[in-house]
């Protein structure tokens, strides 16, 4: 069974002393450590310094790791929404075209801004141009709740919108109904409770979940918690399956 | 011995679970003890119902199970009397939800129930984490108010208040931080920067699974004195059980 981790972070851990979250070389081997002490084979993998500073060294320190571990790591970039047209469009196609990303990772409370400024008309229209997903942080009041985002969806069919928590403790039951609703919505189950887990499962079926952790740069049991929540689901071996890899493998196009 | 700070039995809306299937699972992981509240109508409309049970199961168990009281403080006079009432009867604590019960949790209305608490030396658990009502700095405004009282932090206030929960502790030392919902990043700030002292292992069962959380705690805290306060020590001080 293949393990896809699809939502991690590379960067140095601040709760561990750092100052800056920046990714560095010791980093990317620390985020490769865990992931495969966890028996995860690869990562959808977001920058933590970009969001909190300059999104574009944040896309940079993402492609270094990457080709330090070119079969773990599958990068997305971010933008700044507030940046002028011109510059989201030419980073955004950077990310995708030069460097190879695979999607969007944006963290609406962390970088300040809502999900219905003029710039994220932008992102959604890169999104669909380049033909790659875009996903979120969200549970969280007041700019990330789960229905911010499932509403950025739902304006936005053309466009692949992952919940990038699943609405975390609180916010998870309303992920179920934009769930079922929409096509080009999905959830990472990185967040919910567990009795919250099981029921978007049992609501929303396996197609559209996908395992995820927040892990990478924070403590390994970031990872092994979560990988063990979501083989705790009680669903057949054919489900998990999907939802702890052949989802995101399929969603980014790598789906054997 | 190991105390679950925070478990839920009875018929919800939301959580059910039995006080026998609770137990089946506290014996198939080695807890001990566990902490009871009612489920969500009891802790909003029907607190005497909720209050009954709990008693009824403590008294069943009284080896196994602790209870903690619901009191909704919009009942006013009446939910001071249910409050004093129970832990007459053998309650322990006060459990406040204050998202459920429609209250931000450093109002004035609450402060009756909390006198009670105080007079009766128990400690108080309240719901955090919810954005405006249940904000943590709500929590500590009304510890600070009640230096006296043993307060429980639900959730260590997941999700997003992580940032908050040192200033919490810096102006509110009389806060535990229980841990159900809550994440291995933020308890490896809760422990590097507030420490374990202040950290009390909780379930919220039927939320979570004992065979889940507790090895992640187990491992993000190796240290045995650490997991000794973190899933008894500390809980049972909070009891008045040891000083």
């Amino acid at each position: 069974m293949i393990i896809v981790d699809a939502h991690t972070h590379l960067g140095n851990d601040i709760y561990a002393g750092q100052w800056s979250a920046a990714a560095t070389d010791a980093a990317a081997d620390e985020y490769a450590r865990v992931m495969r002490a966890a028996g995860v084979d690869k990562g959808f993998t977001f920058t933590i310094a970009g969001l909190v500073s300059d999104p574009q060294p944040g896309n940079d320190e993402l492609a270094r790791a990457r080709a330090r571990y070119p079969d773990l790591m599958l990068p997305w970039g971010t933008v700044d929404p507030y940046w002028p047209e011109a510059k989201i469009r030419h980073e955004m196609r950077r990310c995708v075209q030069e460097l190879g990303f695979y999607g969007f990772k944006l963290h609406p409370w962390l970088q300040g801004f809502s999900l219905t400024v003029p710039g994220m008309e932008v992102v959604a229209d890169e999104c669909a141009a380049l033909n790659v997903p875009v996903l979120f942080h969200d549970g969280t009041a007041f700019y990330s709740t789960a229905l911010q985002v499932a509403y950025f969806a739902r304006a936005h069919p053309q466009v692949t919108v992952l919940s990038g928590h699943g609405g975390l403790a609180e916010l998870w039951p309303d992920t179920i109904a934009p769930a079922k609703e929409l096509a080009n919505y999905y959830i990472v189950l990185n967040g919910p409770v567990q009795q919250g887990m099981q029921q978007i499962y049992d609501e929303v079926g396996p197609d559209k979940l996908m395992f995820g952790s927040d892990g990478g740069s924070f403590h390994p049991a970031t990872v092994t918690w979560y990988l063990a929540r979501t083989q705790a689901l009680r669903a057949p071996a054919e489900d998990l399956e999907k939802i702890l890899g052949l989802n995101a493998l399929r969603l980014v196009g790598l789906a054997v | 011995m190991i105390i679950d700070a925070h478990a839920h039995v009875g018929q919800g809306r939301f959580k059910s679970l039995s006080p026998d299937e609770l137990l089946r699972q506290m014996d198939t992981n080695g807890v001990d003890r566990a902490v009871l509240c009612p489920v969500e109508e009891q802790i909003v409309a029907f607190n005497h119902e909720g209050n009954a049970y709990i008693l009824e199961q403590v008294r069943g168990h009284p080896a196994r199970f602790v209870g903690f009281a619901v009191a909704n403080p919009w009942f006013g006079q009446a939910a001071v009397r249910e409050l004093e009432w129970a832990l007459g009867e053998g309650l322990r604590g006060l459990k406040l939800h204050a998202v459920y019960q429609g209250f931000p949790m450093n109002n004035t209305i609450v402060y009756p129930l909390i006198e009670v608490a105080a007079r009766h030396k128990v400690p108080v658990y309240a719901h955090c984490g919810s954005a405006h009502f249940g904000e943590p700095l709500r929590l500590v405004e009304l510890a600070r108010r009640y230096p006296e009282v043993t307060f429980l932090m639900g959730h260590s206030s997941f999700s997003d208040f992580w940032n908050d929960l040192p200033r919490c502790h810096q102006f509110a030392p009389n806060i535990l931080f229980e841990t159900s919902r809550n994440t291995p990043g933020n308890f490896q700030q809760i422990g590097k920067e507030i420490g374990t002292d202040f950290m009390v292992f909780g379930s919220n069962a039927p939320e979570h699974y004992y065979h889940v959380d507790m090895p992640m705690l187990r491992a993000m805290f190796p240290d045995p004195a650490d997991q000794e306060k973190i899933f008894h020590r500390n809980m049972a001080r909070a009891l008045g059980e040891l000083t």
